[in-house]
């Protein structure tokens, strides 16, 4: 997986919406932090984890994600730049 | 003050301030499509997304609004919530209470487990911040928060109430009573019931209701779920030596034994267990009732037993108990006599010291009080037929088990 496979999540987005769009995803979905921390949004623990950050604009803003089946990105489409 | 109380939606503001001041509880008001309108809750965003992680949101918009009545919610980190539909303003919404933990030790668990599971440090700080505003409700407590916000939401007395809870994977049973819901029982609730599974008595909801014993949840465990699930198989046990000395044949009492033990250990959340022990406790005492009933007992005369073990604690006469049964008095009477070989005034007496037994063995009621509560004319009364039953006053049947106790 390069970096061009990666990619950014839009400002202002309905969190639930996307966590809703992500059960639809086919295969694991990655969240990134500039860190380098990594939270796999198909697992439910991590959904707290990923929810817990929601106001923290600059974290989510930094971050990266990442579907493990490039057709996944369609799904995520209207919440990826 | 009229306004507020003619108003559901004022009632729901009022309440709303209530529940906050009284436990720092958070009130919710969604559109019927699931829209957050407003909340008292200054972690909306992230506590919004976990009441869809854990799947209670779609149940409230799914099952929930298949109902006019409360409903209860929690997913797999322990978190609690309530909901119920209102009509405000012409429009339904969804009113939710939450979240909650029962226990003091649920966040905690949670941020051991985080811990063990090695995800990212900064992350899980953040959501321990969170976990960690998320107020400590004993059960009992968020079930009269439920009650009232019934109450705000219709202004009907929420008392006798059913609650649906949300069950992942067997449906959602109705349940009629949460009285039976705390299965970490105090040991005077727990001998209440169990002395119900001795006597098969189908009312045993009503009964414990009477008792009004509200506890404080204090257990300390580790892992809530599995504290609960421990608690729970101890009391099927419990139950099935009740069921026995009841009149259960041994070897059903075993299989019931069994089967809900099995069971336990496939339930993933509190409201599954809840349901399990109110399913357990129901089949214990109805297959006790159903022995007692095949004595030759006539139906009347069962009904005129239940209605004695279910109402001892209030004033009984047998005026009043055959008006209830719609017999005369002398008929009922002469009847019980015959089928159950004692007369009914020494039936509710025998009634009263079984409790009375438990009572002194449980609390630390005073021998005064109950007394009172069992409608003894006196304390020296009281003692007095229980000396004659049991062979030693009541004062020295509690200091004989209670020495008992210190000595195990």
């Amino acid at each position: 997986m390069n970096e061009n496979e990666r990619m950014r999540l839009r400002q202002g987005i309905d969190h639930i919406q996307f966590l809703r769009n992500i059960a639809s995803c086919s295969a694991d979905v990655w969240f990134m932090t500039q860190e380098g921390d990594r939270l796999n949004l198909k697992s439910a623990l991590s959904k707290y984890l990923f929810a817990s950050i929601s106001n923290q604009e600059k974290l989510l803003k930094d971050g990266l994600i990442e579907c493990e089946d490039a057709e996944d990105y369609r799904v995520l489409e209207q919440f990826l730049e | 003050m009229e306004q507020i109380i003619n108003s559901a939606e004022r009632r729901l503001w009022l309440y709303m301030g209530m529940i906050h001041s009284a436990c720092g509880m958070w009130t919710w008001c969604f559109s019927e499509n699931g829209e957050l309108y407003y909340t008292s809750c200054p972690q909306e965003k992230e506590l919004e997304q976990f009441f869809y992680i854990g799947g209670c949101m779609d149940y409230a918009l799914n099952e929930g609004k298949q109902t006019a009545k409360p409903f209860l919610m929690n997913d797999t980190l322990g978190l609690v919530w309530a909901g119920e539909y209102a009509l405000l303003n012409g429009e339904k919404r969804l009113i939710v209470i939450g979240p909650v933990f029962y226990m003091n030790t649920s966040a905690q668990y949670i941020g051991k487990k985080l811990k063990e599971l090695n995800l990212p440090v900064r992350i899980c700080v953040s959501c321990m911040k969170i976990m960690n505003m998320v107020p400590v409700v004993p059960m009992m407590m968020f079930m009269h928060y439920i009650k009232m916000l019934h109450y705000a939401i219709t202004f009907d007395d929420g008392q006798k109430i059913d609650i649906r809870y949300q069950s992942a994977e067997l449906g959602n049973l109705q349940v009629d009573d949460f009285v039976s819901s705390d299965y970490k029982l105090s040991n005077s609730q727990e001998e209440m019931l169990l002395q119900c599974v001795r006597d098969g008595n189908l009312n045993y909801a009503e009964v414990f209701q009477k008792i009004k014993v509200i506890h404080t949840d204090a257990a300390l465990a580790e892992n809530p779920q599995r504290h609960f699930s421990n608690v729970m198989i101890i009391f099927i046990s419990q139950c099935a030596r009740a069921a026995i000395e009841g009149g259960l044949p041994v070897q059903n009492a075993k299989e019931i034994e069994w089967k809900y033990i099995n069971r336990v250990e496939q339930q993933k959340t509190l409201t599954e267990l809840t349901r399990l022990n109110k399913e357990m406790l129901e089949e214990f005492i109805g297959s006790v009732n159903e022995v007692k009933n095949s004595y030759g007992v006539s139906q009347p005369i069962r009904e005129c037993c239940a209605y004695v073990k279910s109402h001892f604690t209030e004033s009984l006469t047998l005026e009043k108990i055959a008006a209830k049964m719609g017999y005369t008095e002398y008929y009922l009477t002469r009847k019980f006599k015959k089928e159950m070989g004692i007369k009914l005034l020494d039936y509710i007496k025998e009634v009263r010291l079984e409790y009375a037994k438990i009572w002194l063995t449980t609390t630390d009621k005073s021998i005064e009080d109950i007394s009172c509560q069992l409608h003894f004319d006196s304390r020296s009364y009281f003692s007095r037929v229980f000396k004659n039953k049991n062979g030693i006053t009541p004062a020295e049947f509690r200091s004989r088990v209670w020495k008992g106790d210190r000595e195990e």
